[in-house]
């Protein structure tokens, strides 16, 4: 549970954030959209404790874990992607959960590749890595930041599909910052539209395709989807210094 | 052309042996050409016959001891040092002009004090070298913590990680590449520091060989001795290459 009230934040005198409000509950995602630049990475960071806000807070439920997935994939160079993979669990105080990320590796098309060092590999793989890293500690609470940009269409249709899988089954809270609208209605409960900089929150659009469950590929083909996007688009494109 | 190492070997031996033979033919039959310059086989007589009394190991081995002590020492502290230094920067920056006052200090007018305080013996060379080779040491281990990659110290503040945390799984293995880089250098530092610490007082040591040696203008032999602390340069250098990639894959592990 991530709730963010009212939330301020400016670099010297320049103004990030103004009166940031929303609140992610458990198994569910919102995804953030809005023009580069607009200060999504700095909301992330608030949410992950690592930058305070000068006015607002946030709040999260007792005992979160935090699992933040950081724009740069920023794998160890010494170490293996398997290795690269555990660090999290290294770091964590979480005996319960095993050293196993095989199931990852797996899903992710990466088996056979736990052996390799991330500079034998290309950024998506490596952006692959990233992202089991940080869902091996199985966060309460899930921070994405441009989770998907280095990945292959394919590769990021199924990684989406395993994304959606593993938070119907564990529940975590998602805030998935994304540049891609698309992305965005696939994946998210509601899609969050920030202005650009200084971001207010433009529009918070509520996304329901009406599918039996929630799937990111039949999302796309979903009637609704368009209008989805049309919606998002004409936000978006007076923000967007075209 | 891709050489095997045989064929490099040779190779890089023919310059030596070239210089050697010239040498000797320029020098031989000319009294006062070998008066200033000695002779390669004079230099090989030396060799074999101080080796066969023994003199010339116990002189090797006294200098090669003060070498390892010193440089083991001098590399420990100064890396220790540096990577403390990570911790509190303001510290660092309170103490960084001491310690490049100390570091700048020219050696050779801080070895005699040592040698006031700590003697003639073993531990005055010992400390002479260890403080030779130590400042290298300390700002390298430091720069290579604190020029670690931004990204991993953003990733480790994305995992909550504490500062023993990432010291342990990003700043040790980052640095250590430059520590390895500081012990290369610190290999010479370390013989001239232990050749200064001979130079100005001793009774043992190729430093003190040459010294005597040269008093008696018997420049075979002062040759003898600084082939010998080349030779010295080289064998260690070349250990540090043998032991640099399991050391690195110790730190890596079990950091």
């Amino acid at each position: 549970m991530i709730v963010a009230d009212n939330l301020h934040k400016t670099f010297g005198c320049e103004h990030v954030l103004l009166n940031v409000s929303f609140t992610v509950s458990p198994g569910t995602i919102i995804a953030v959209v809005g023009p580069s630049g607009a200060g999504k990475t700095t909301l992330l960071n608030i949410v992950a404790g690592i930058l305070q806000p000068d006015k607002g807070l946030v709040r999260i439920g007792k005992d979160s874990r935090f699992g933040y997935m950081l724009q740069e994939p920023a794998l160890l160079p010494w170490r293996t992607l398997e290795e690269n993979a555990h660090l999290g669990l290294e770091l964590i105080d979480a005996p319960k959960i095993k050293k196993n990320s095989g199931g990852f590796f797996n899903e992710f098309d990466l088996n056979g590749s736990q052996q390799k060092y991330p500079h034998e590999c290309s950024l998506g793989m490596q952006q692959r890595v990233a992202l089991i890293r940080t869902l091996a500690i199985e966060p309460s609470i899930l921070l994405l930041d441009e989770p998907f940009s280095a990945f292959d269409y394919d590769i990021k249709l199924r990684a989406q599909m395993n994304l959606v899988r593993y938070v119907e089954e564990k529940k975590p809270a998602v805030l998935l910052v994304t540049h891609d609208i698309e992305d965005a209605i696939a994946l998210a409960d509601k899609v969050i539209v920030l202005s650009a900089k200084p971001a207010v929150v433009k529009a918070e659009i509520q996304i329901d395709l009406d599918l039996a469950k929630r799937d990111p590929i039949a999302a796309r083909t979903a009637p609704e989807f368009q209008r989805y996007f049309e919606e998002i688009w004409q936000h978006l494109k007076y923000l967007s210094p075209l | 052309m891709k050489l095997n190492r045989k064929t490099l070997f040779v190779l890089r031996c023919i310059p030596a042996i070239l210089l050697l033979v010239f040498w000797e033919l320029a020098v031989r039959e000319k009294s006062n050409l070998m008066f200033f310059f000695g002779s390669p086989i004079k230099i090989a007589s030396y060799f074999f016959s101080r080796l066969a009394d023994g003199s010339l190991l116990i002189d090797f081995a006294t200098t090669l001891g003060e070498v390892i002590v010193g440089f083991l020492i001098g590399n420990i502290v100064g890396t220790a040092i540096g990577l403390a230094f990570w911790f509190s920067r303001p510290v660092f920056l309170v103490a960084r002009p001491y310690i490049i006052a100390l570091g700048s200090a020219p050696l050779i007018t801080l070895a005699p004090l040592l040698i006031i305080w700590f003697g003639t013996g073993f531990m005055a060379k010992v400390l002479i070298v260890a403080f030779s080779t130590m400042f290298v040491a300390l700002f390298q281990a430091y720069s290579g913590a604190s020029e670690v990659n931004l990204q991993y110290l953003r990733l480790m503040q994305s995992f909550r990680a504490t500062k023993i945390q990432t010291f342990r799984k990003v700043i040790a293995p980052a640095a250590i590449v430059w520590v390895m880089a500081a012990f290369r250098m610190n290999i010479g530092f370390a013989i001239l520091g232990a050749f200064l610490g001979e130079f100005i007082s001793s009774s043992r040591g190729l430093g003190h060989l040459i010294v005597v040696a040269s008093g008696l203008f018997d420049i075979s032999l002062v040759f003898c001795a600084v082939f010998l602390l080349i030779g010295m340069a080289l064998a260690l250098t070349s250990l540090l290459n043998y032991v640099e990639k399991p050391v690195k894959h110790l730190i890596v592990k079990y950091f």
